[in-house]
């Protein structure tokens, strides 16, 4: 999709009566927002914790797989909240998210992180995952990935703030 | 009052707030660090609050949870804290004014109470050496400790958010 019709195709969805009822409501907005705030401190504490214990700061005496599934009942769900409300907030305002490219960016980002976050798993697939207490060392391959992890992490929330700005 | 103004009036005046001010790119640099921070005191309290309610992470021991958890909630309480009040200096008395930001503060303090009352009064008083009776009772009032600071935090980020829509602007 070209430029002009992404713009295009903000146009269109702008004049939705969905996106002018977002529009015209005062409420709306903040309320969807705080509710995206709080899905992404659930995302971005639990990604910031698994990081931990691949650097053997956190969980030390768990296994790295129980520490993901663990975290992975917080983060999905998480997920799913700032899908549905980042979606809110995009069908609201179409021109100010799809259309800016710090929004295209962070959403690189985002999928960059979730596939980061499956190749850690998969990497820590050979542990036992019925026994906590029977872990793996962690390797250097998923220390790198903890770290870009973190580094993606970080860049998210800064785009999803410069969104504004841009 | 009179003092209070003049107060916030040199806040607004200083070098510092004059530079986050005039300059494009640091106030969005600075809040986009503020948020992040933020992001993590919550997530970290909420945890470690959850953990002691009893709905996350049971197979894990409390004091080892909160040992590795708090550290991180201290450091981004610590950096939350100062872009907080850079930010702050670079709209000192419209800050102030606000009505969310009044009652965030407000917030703040009554979750450092809580956290004073829980960590220095009760903590104390209740030693499981001498106190047969101590577990019931940690329990217990510990939860209820725990619910305080898992509202407040949330009314805390509910706050924070409000102020960016009701905020009015001085440029210079």
């Amino acid at each position: 999709m070209n430029n002009t019709q992404l713009l295009n195709f903000c146009t269109w969805l702008e004049d939705t009566n969905l996106s002018q009822a977002i529009q015209v409501n005062d409420w709306i907005v903040p309320l969807v927002q705080i509710m995206h705030i709080f899905a992404v401190c659930a995302v971005g504490t639990s990604l910031l914790l698994v990081s931990m214990k691949i650097f053997d700061r956190f969980m030390v005496r768990k296994s790295l797989s129980h520490t993901l599934v663990r975290f992975q009942a917080v983060i999905t769900p998480a997920l799913i909240v700032l899908l549905l409300t980042g979606s809110v907030l995009i069908v609201g305002e179409p021109s100010r998210s799809l259309a800016n490219w710090v929004f295209q960016v962070k959403m690189i980002l985002l999928l960059s992180a979730i596939a980061i976050f499956f190749g850690i798993k998969k990497l820590s697939h050979h542990e036992n995952r019925k026994d906590q207490y029977a872990f793996a060392s962690i390797t250097s391959s998923q220390k790198i990935l903890a770290g870009l992890l973190l580094i993606n992490l970080v860049l998210i929330i800064f785009a999803g703030r410069w969104i504004a700005y841009t | 009052m009179q003092y209070l103004d003049t107060l916030l009036i040199a806040l607004h005046d200083s070098n510092l707030a004059n530079n986050v001010r005039e300059n494009e790119l640091l106030f969005p640099w600075i809040e986009s660090f503020h948020i992040l921070t933020v992001s993590w005191v919550m997530g970290s309290i909420a945890y470690v609050d959850l953990r002691i309610l009893g709905l996350f992470g049971l197979d894990e021991d409390v004091d080892s949870f909160n040992k590795n958890v708090l550290p991180v909630t201290w450091i981004a309480f610590f950096l939350s804290c100062v872009t907080g009040a850079v930010l702050f200096t670079s709209n000192a008395l419209n800050y102030f004014n606000n009505i969310y930001f009044q009652l965030k503060m407000i917030t703040l303090i009554l979750i450092g109470i809580n956290m004073f009352l829980y960590q220095f009064i009760f903590k104390k008083k209740n030693n499981p050496l001498e106190d047969q009776s101590f577990e019931f009772a940690h329990i217990k009032s510990t939860k209820i400790f725990c619910l305080v600071s898992l509202i407040g935090w949330f009314v805390v980020v509910v706050m924070g958010r409000l102020i960016g829509f009701t905020l009015e602007l001085t440029l210079s």
